[in-house]
């Protein structure tokens, strides 16, 4: 037997505690790897966007976390065998063969991971590529064997898997011989945890959720109070809602858990049939496993947010861009503009070449010279375009805006118009800061006064327009005219599929990224989880040992142990299906769209999988303590 | 010759644990010599042994064995020196459990990157003189206790230690498997020659020995030698153990 045969027998022989850190390892470099594929493929690239930036700063984050995960995880095999290492030293093992154990054992672990990772990334990394030609409209696309990125990937992880072995074996050969031989993790040593704290962890995730649902009470109260209003229109209150949820969990899993025991073993039930023994016990595994849960909820709350997030995102995108381009094309002329007729004509002749019947309104605008981007239009020209029909006299005004705006303004220092209603804009929302509708008899007093700077066509297609009509005639007019605005600044092209087209792609693209760095992290939580309740079984041996000599069955234990990690391994779940609710909560808001059939839908198939993952790790857990009772 | 010398050494913990160290210590054995100590809980018998040892380091004064002073040496060298020049016992037997039982009695051999053949040899050698041939390619979940000591008796005196060191080494066996574990002890020093010392709290267990000192509040309290008379050296022992409140366990 040599030092390379014994790291060998280290893992191989374990493979029970390293399966879950293993296959998470792997899928991580599997989804790098793909990201690199779908950076460097050189057809992907010629698409619109920008994939390569996108794909470069989603392997960034695997990169990070991986380097997080691996640590944790590490750090946790390697604490578990301190005593091993004492004794390996105190036989004569020199602190630089230690340091050759533990890296060979983690060359051996990282380098499969990296290499099945990336065969995986080979087999099925087309399969992906051809999603995201699909996603960014590629019509084609052929086969290119990513030999940078495998490259890359063998690189990127060998350097992640050296570093973070050499930090852990550092920090392990720190400690003297002496502690590591001593150092037995005894989960039953004691319990600590302040009132306090317990009580913060309540607090601060009250004020967190509460405060996820400003828009709500504001709205409730109708907006009266300022300091509401303050709060809700804070561009800060997402990072203190995420701070304040978070610190209020880590409060919650490392003090409030206890103290939510001891509260309940003052209950009569607390001594009927078992429940002494589970939930006295359940005490110390809260305490042992707290920051492993706190983690766990984190990830799974990133994790959830992000697949429900991205996904959810996809079906609102025609919404979306409806509210903000409330028509489906538009040509804005820049006032003089030779071309206008002929430009126009081309639009309607390719618009009745394909077949799509639709609605012009012309639009003249008076630009406000004192103040950039107000315009003035006619109380003739909007009835035109809109549905309902308003009637104006005098000074009276309409200001085209989502707020609630009334009261007098001045155009200029002569001029004051009254703003006696508001109604949803007729243009795309970003293109002016407001629009006044006046009756036609100021409009053409005004219009001496004001420049006659823009006119606007606005288009809006009959309902048995396809998608598919419209972009064909999109890509014509694009391929003519131009998209955005002209060489010669002339006019302005807007059309309502190519936004869509662009937002749903960029969505897409975010969600193809999304799901699979969220698999990642719910690997992750699920790899940790499985590793810490493992630890608690091959701690508690003889506690089964005894309680079965006492008198309990086998199958009494089984029971026991898995209403605890029932406990253990579902509250973190709950606490971030919980914290996604919220944050879906807040998403809806900021996209006024209702979104909560999808998130329940996709809630529900996470927490799924959640019970599936469960119930596999709890049958394993329970022939293990089957195990260790009758072996002994 | 002596295999062991220890002048006025002493130990003093730097931290608040409940073991109490070690005021300066004079003992010396010689080679071939099987000494137990003795003394109550806390009385610093297994400080001791950790000086000896070399993991936790004298305050004051020398330990020298083998004519090596052992204060003197850097980390690199104490391991080599305790890889060569010592084995270990240990009372919950502290083997490896992802090795087999022949691979866990070669690890002393690999450390000193011995010829896989010659660790085949030798581990088979060993494992015959201690009767645990037949377990060699048995995993450690499937030994039991007395096999699991035979085994790490085994491993610590492959490599032909100067001293070996045994901390309570029958501590988690019973009765049987305790008196079989001292007769390997007794084998080992008569048959091989091999130098013993020995840290127990049990009369029984020392009455094995040739030599017994007893340590009481870090000091030396007595020491006792075995005669022609084996009865009367465990009476001896009961009776010391009693003065100095260390006879039940």
């Amino acid at each position: 037997m040599r030092l390379q045969d014994f790291a060998k027998n280290n893992v191989l022989r374990d493979k029970e505690t390293y399966i879950g850190y293993w296959f998470s390892c792997m899928f991580t470099v599997f989804v790098f790897f793909i990201f690199s594929v779908n950076q460097f493929h050189p057809e992907l690239n010629k698409g619109p966007g920008a994939v390569a930036t996108i794909m470069g700063s989603a392997q960034v984050i695997v990169i990070l976390f991986s380097i997080f995960f691996l640590g944790l995880s590490i750090k946790s095999f390697s604490s578990k065998r301190e005593s091993m290492f004492g004794i390996l030293l105190m036989l004569g093992m020199t602190k630089k063969q230690l340091k050759k154990l533990l890296l060979l054992e983690n060359i051996l672990i990282g380098l499969t991971s990296i290499f099945v990772g990336i065969f995986l990334g080979i087999a099925f990394g087309h399969l992906l590529v051809l999603v995201m030609a699909k996603i960014i409209n590629l019509s084609s696309i052929s086969f290119y064997f990513p030999i940078k990125s495998i490259i890359i990937t063998l690189i990127v992880f060998s350097i992640v898997f050296l570093l973070v072995t050499i930090v852990n074996s550092k920090s392990v050969l720190k400690k003297p011989i002496y502690y590591l031989i001593n150092n037995n993790h005894n989960e039953y040593k004691k319990i600590t945890y302040s009132n306090l704290l317990s009580i913060m962890s309540i607090v601060f995730i009250f004020i967190g959720y509460v405060l996820a649902n400003i828009p709500l009470i504001n709205r409730l109260i109708n907006n009266k109070s300022d300091f509401l209003n303050i709060i809700q229109n804070s561009d800060k209150l997402h990072y203190f809602i995420g701070l304040t949820v978070v610190i209020g969990m880590y409060l919650f899993f490392s003090n409030y858990s206890k103290y939510f025991l001891d509260k309940l073993k003052s209950k009569q039930n607390y001594f009927k049939g078992t429940n002494v023994l589970w939930i006295s016990e359940l005490k110390y595994r809260l305490s042992s496993n707290s920051k492993t849960m706190f983690i766990s909820a984190l990830l799974l709350t990133v994790a959830f947010v992000t697949i429900i997030g991205t996904i959810t995102l996809n079906s609102t995108a025609d919404d979306e861009v409806s509210k903000t381009t409330p028509f489906d094309l538009a040509y804005f002329s820049i006032l003089p503009n030779e071309e206008e007729e002929s430009d126009i004509n081309f639009i309607n002749n390719n618009l009745s070449k394909s077949n799509i019947n639709y609605n012009v309104s012309t639009i003249n605008i008076l630009r406000n010279n004192e103040k950039e981007r107000e315009i003035i239009i006619s109380q003739e020209d909007y009835n035109n375009v809109s549905n309902d029909k308003i009637h104006l006299s005098n000074n009276d005004a309409i200001k085209l805006a989502e707020e609630n705006f009334k009261g007098l303004i001045s155009l200029d220092d002569k001029i004051e118009i009254n703003i006696i209603d508001n109604r949803p804009n007729v243009f795309d929302s970003y293109r002016y800061r407001a629009v006044y509708v006046v009756s036609d008899e100021l409009f053409n007093n005004l219009s001496k006064i004001f420049k006659h700077s823009q006119r606007a066509f606005l288009y809006h297609f009959l309902e048995n327009t396809t998608n598919d009509q419209a972009r064909k005639v999109a890509s014509i007019n694009r391929s003519t005219l131009v998209s955005g605005y002209s060489e010669g600044n002339n006019f302005l092209l807007i059309q309502k599929i190519e936004r869509i087209d662009l937002e749903k792609y960029t969505y897409q693209v975010l969600t193809y990224i999304g799901i699979m760095l969220s698999i990642i992290f719910i690997l992750a939580a699920g790899s940790l989880t499985y590793f810490r309740l493992l630890s608690n079984i091959r701690g508690s041996d003889k506690t089964y040992i005894n309680i079965y000599k006492i008198g309990l069955s086998i199958r009494e234990i089984q029971s026991i142990q898995s209403k605890q990690f029932k406990i253990l391994f579902f509250a973190p779940v709950i606490f971030s299906l919980i914290n996604t609710i919220f944050a879906i909560n807040i998403l809806s808001y900021v996209l006024k769209t209702s979104i909560w059939k999808q998130t329940i839908i996709i809630a529900l198939l996470l927490l799924i999988i959640q019970i599936i993952y469960f119930n596999i790790i709890n049958s394993h857990f329970k022939l293990k303590i089957e195990l260790i009772i009758t072996q002994n | 010759m002596n295999v062991l010398e220890i002048n006025n050494m002493s130990y003093v913990y730097g931290d608040v644990l409940n073991t109490k160290g070690l005021d300066n210590i004079s003992l010396t054995t010689l080679e071939k010599e099987f000494v137990a100590i003795m003394g109550p809980s806390g009385s610093g018998k297994s400080t001791l042994l950790n000086v000896i040892s070399g993991i936790l380091p004298p305050t004051s004064g020398i330990v020298n064995i083998a004519g090596e002073n052992i204060s003197n040496l850097g980390d690199y060298n104490k391991a080599l020196f305790r890889r060569n020049k010592l084995g270990f016992v240990f009372q919950d037997f502290n083997l490896v459990e992802t090795l087999n039982v022949r691979e866990n009695i070669m690890l002393p051999l690999m450390l000193k990157k011995d010829k896989v053949k010659d660790m085949i040899k030798k581990s088979e050698e060993v494992a015959k003189a201690l009767d645990i041939s037949n377990i060699l390619d048995k995993r450690i979940q499937e030994i039991s206790g007395g096999q699991k000591q035979r085994t790490a008796i085994a491993r610590a005196i492959i490599h032909e230690p100067e001293l070996l060191l045994a901390d309570e080494p029958t501590g988690n066996l019973d009765s049987r498997n305790s008196e079989e574990v001292m007769k390997i002890f007794q084998m080992l020093n008569i048959n091989r020659g091999m130098s013993i010392f020995l840290v127990t709290h049990d009369a029984k267990i020392a009455s094995y020995s040739q030599r017994v000192i007893f340590i009481k509040d870090g000091k030396i309290y007595n020491e006792i030698r075995k005669g022609n008379n084996f009865i009367e050296y465990q009476e001896n022992i009961i009776h010391v153990l009693n003065v100095i409140g260390g006879a039940q366990r």
